[in-house]
């Protein structure tokens, strides 16, 4: 999937948002990945609180981006199935945080001046 | 005469038997007119009388070739703002800052009509698209139309035929003016928000990139929550690894008769020392997150606490060739590998805190 890349009208541009993480639960599979080495589908699925269907398909769709590695193991006799991001995964997830960020930032002040325009 | 009737029998029976092989196989023929009748005409396709695209002639069903969707389109450069209504078409010139995501397999307007130049936008039935135009006006365009029959799946685009148009547009244009009407929209601009399908998933769809933010960084921090070590274990790594090199090198350098003990200590110590790390390695595994190596630190820091683990056995090594004593180098691996063991697993818990 291409990412989108949405330009300010003001100011700089904004780069880095990824339609790979478009959805909730896409982007919080990646966060949550992101802060771990590895991690398995059911913890994933409790910790980010994603049914798992929807954890099955968001894995699926970042794991054909390339973005996520998914992995069948075994603890013991039961079968686990890893999650892990990959490298360009991380790549992108951070430059999507950095997006974001830029985002809030330029809301806020934007969010300011009229503030202040008004009052004033 | 016998013969010569019945050879003319033959002659006529073959004639004939000829004749129903012809006509059968020019109804086969692809160039026949009746196939193409019996397809039925294309909605779409040449009109020079030739088959249309896509049709199979002779097959009862015939597949058209699905049209463009339509697409609302933005004109990024006019100055003013303005929002127009024409027959369900959605028109918004101006400058833009849209923000957010949107995937446009997944967004389609019916509209048509009118189009600007610029870049597309395209609004799902119901949903709404806000940005601020170079005036800092926000501005919001909402989809009204809630029966769209673009299917959402861009593989199966197929032309339907358009909504019925309400028998009121009263019931539409006052929705629509009220949403589009920019002279009585507040000029307070708000958060920057793309109301749309890709933040959905059973939540709100009024999310914000703050939220976005938030949301993503909490995750990320329960991640690195679950995969943190006690407060006491650098330390009982360390103590215990130092301690039982040191007393196993102690061993090796006495001649006494305590000698066995002080070697048994030694090996004690080094097994509780691997069965700690053993421990907590599996109480990550049956927690199902294994934590990144180094915790949260940086790139730099993991590769130089890597290297820093064969600083120790090589010092080790130097002392025992130098003394000539195995108990030497143990004693000094001990030390040295102790220390840094602590020291790696202390930083790595802090930078595990700190994210």
């Amino acid at each position: 999937m291409a990412a989108l890349r949405l330009a300010a009208v003001s100011g700089g541009a904004v780069t880095g948002l990824d339609e790979a993480f478009a959805t909730m639960a896409r982007l919080k599979v990646a966060a949550f990945l992101a802060g771990c080495a590895e991690a398995e589908f059911g913890v994933v699925s409790q910790k980010c609180d994603l049914a798992a269907s929807a954890l099955s398909k968001a894995a699926v769709t970042l794991e054909e981006a390339g973005y996520v590695r998914i992995r069948k193991g075994y603890v013991g006799r039961r079968p686990r199935t890893w999650l892990s991001l990959t490298e360009v995964g991380l790549r992108s997830f951070e430059a999507h945080l950095a997006a974001l960020t830029e985002l809030t930032n330029q809301g806020r002040a934007h969010t300011s001046e009229t503030t202040t325009d008004e009052s004033g | 005469m016998a013969g010569d009737l019945r050879a003319a029998q033959l002659r006529q029976s073959r004639s004939r038997l000829c004749a129903d092989r012809g006509h059968r196989r020019s109804r086969a023929d692809p160039a026949h007119d009746g196939a193409s009748r019996r397809a039925g005409p294309a909605r779409d396709g040449p009109t020079d009388g030739a088959a249309p695209v896509g049709l199979r002639v002779g097959h009862p069903r015939a597949t058209t070739p699905t049209p463009r969707p339509r697409r609302l389109t933005i004109a990024p450069d006019t100055a003013d703002t303005g929002v127009r209504f024409v027959s369900g078409v959605t028109s918004v010139t101006g400058q833009y800052l849209p923000v957010g995501l949107s995937r446009s397999s997944e967004w389609r307007a019916s509209c048509h009509g009118e189009r600007s130049q610029g870049d597309t936008v395209s609004l799902l039935a119901g949903a709404e698209a806000r940005w601020r135009d170079d005036g800092r006006r926000a501005v919001r365009v909402r989809r009204a139309d809630r029966h769209s029959h673009l299917r959402r799946d861009s593989s199966r685009r197929r032309h339907r035929p358009d909504p019925p148009a309400p028998r009121s547009r009263s019931a539409v244009a006052p929705l629509v003016a009220r949403h589009l009407d920019v002279d009585r929209l507040s000029h307070t601009a708000s958060s920057f928000l793309m109301e749309s399908r890709c933040y959905a998933d059973g939540m709100s769809n009024d999310l914000s990139p703050e939220a976005a933010l938030d949301a993503a960084q909490a995750t990320r921090r329960v991640a690195v929550g679950a995969t943190t070590m006690p407060r006491w274990f650098p330390a009982l790594a360390g103590l215990s690894g130092a301690l039982g090199f040191g007393l196993l090198g102690v061993g090796a350098l006495t001649h006494e008769s305590g000698r066995a003990a002080l070697v048994l200590c030694g090996l004690l110590l080094c097994v509780v020392n691997i069965a700690a790390l053993g421990i907590l390695a599996g109480k990550w595994l049956r927690a199902g997150v294994l934590p990144k190596s180094g915790g949260g630190a940086s790139r730099r820091w993991v590769l130089l606490s890597t290297g820093i683990v064969p600083v120790p056995i090589a010092v080790a090594g130097l002392v025992w060739l130098v003394t000539d004593e195995v108990g030497w180098g143990s004693l000094v691996l001990g030390v040295l590998l102790g220390a840094s063991t602590w020291w790696r697993l202390s930083a790595w818990r802090r930078s595990a805190a700190v994210r």
